[in-house]
């Protein structure tokens, strides 16, 4: 099975790279021949949108691995799926097995349905399988670091990718039990509890650095008109 | 009244200079002054994620481009209106290039808000209508399920960002329908608003 791996964020040192680098490995190790390749710069889209066709066209399942960027794809991607999208012709009716990956630091799974969905429509529109979207919420304190040295926060991702990897390099789509299984809130406590200790530490921060956290430069008013 | 129409169906060639006629001229009939930014034509930077408008520099994009204008005006608006040709669900990536900037109207404090783990909002925001052009009979597309999704994803802002309220309506397609629908998310806006 050739697979290529696409990560689908330009962000430095990004959790979405981290992902991307992870599944690629495991990947390869089940005997899949793997190209792993970043979504390219807005300004390099057109040039790079060459590069991408030649990579589809030799791929048989493709993996778009995505941050979360206000409930969808980042701006990027989705440049990259339109660009694709208005070439199709030029991959003469290839069709590669599409799978998607999104994760955010929000641990609900319905943060990101909407950009699962709109894999989907991608996918159905291309008229390629769609073979499933699993989502992992609460990566963002995994910070740039490898799944195996993120400790409890990449723990939903090293136990669910292995069922990720099997199915993707089976050529068969997620099972529902891959996809009930990955988008589960990796955080063992009430969520209130979350959000008490999440901004227990952007407090001291604040306190330490005299930051004016409320600071509304572009005028208007605070919530609620006050 | 003021409505904030950040727009980029300019890019679709074909039907989006009507819908965004259409919109505008129904806001003005219902007395809204009228500001349109076409985002495809102005200078909007993709977002780094450079963070810093979270802790180092709270509520301020480090990047100085048209954003910084786009951020007062939304701001300073009743109605913020987001218009797009819908591709795959979803935003056109010129307008979503704009979207994926707003996290300084957001504050690095989070709430549960819906049940769901959010930012707390900024500001008092402007309504939001979103506009999607649905392309009508796309390849292996259902132009229903794609409108249905940006329903859904307007939706989703609205809880994201903390917006009062969230409308969509759709231009393109049968053009009557669209109006009932526009109408009917301006009725609601108003008597939201009162």
């Amino acid at each position: 099975m050739n697979v290529l791996v696409v990560d689908g964020s330009r962000r430095a040192k990004s959790n979405t790279g981290v992902i991307s680098r992870d599944l690629a490995a495991r990947l390869a190790a089940a005997g899949a021949s793997v190209d792993l390749w970043r979504v390219p710069k807005w300004d390099a889209a057109s040039e790079e949108l060459d590069v991408a066709l030649t990579k589809l066209a030799a791929c048989e399942a493709v993996v778009l691995v995505a941050p979360l960027y206000l409930d969808e794809l980042p701006a990027v991607t989705q440049r990259l799926l339109e660009g694709v999208y208005e070439r199709r012709a030029e991959l003469d009716g290839h069709a590669p097995l599409f799978y998607g990956i999104s994760h955010s630091g929000f641990p609900e799974p319905i943060q990101r349905r909407a950009e699962l969905a709109s894999m989907r429509f991608f996918a159905e529109q291309m008229g390629w399988p769609w073979q499933g979207g699993v989502g992992f919420g609460g990566t963002s304190p995994i910070d740039g670091r490898p799944l195996a040295e993120a400790g409890m926060f990449s723990r939903q991702l090293r136990k669910c990718l292995p069922s990720v990897v099997a199915d993707v390099a089976a050529g068969r789509p997620f099972s529902p039990d891959t996809m009930a299984r990955c988008d589960k809130s990796p955080f063992p406590v009430p969520l209130r509890l979350v959000v008490w200790v999440v901004n227990a530490g952007t407090r001291k921060t604040v306190r330490t650095e005299s930051l004016e956290l409320e600071d509304r430069v572009y005028g208007g008013q605070a919530p609620g008109g006050g | 009244m003021k409505a904030f129409v950040l727009s980029a169906l300019a890019v679709d060639e074909e039907h989006g200079d009507a819908a965004l006629e259409a919109v505008e001229t129904r806001l003005r009939e219902r007395g809204y002054d009228v500001d349109t930014v076409d985002v495809a034509a102005a200078r909007v930077a993709p977002c780094t994620g450079c963070g810093s408008c979270g802790l180092k520099t709270p509520g301020r994009c480090v990047v100085k481009d048209d954003m910084q204008d786009i951020f007062r005006q939304i701001v300073a608006s009743d109605v913020l209106v987001l218009a797009t040709p819908v591709r795959f669900g979803s935003y056109c990536a010129e307008l979503k290039k704009a979207i994926d900037r707003f996290q300084p109207l957001m504050v690095p404090i989070y709430v549960v808000r819906n049940g769901e783990m959010h930012f707390r909002g900024r500001y008092d925001l402007p309504a939001l209508l979103g506009v999607g052009l649905v392309q009508e009979g796309g390849e292996g597309g259902s132009a229903d399920g794609e409108a249905d999704a940006f329903r859904f994803l307007i939706g989703r802002l609205a809880v994201n960002i903390d917006a009062r309220h969230a409308a969509t309506a759709f231009a393109g397609g049968d053009d009557r329908l669209a109006r009932v629908e526009l109408d009917r998310t301006l009725d609601a806006i108003a008597k939201e608003a009162s």
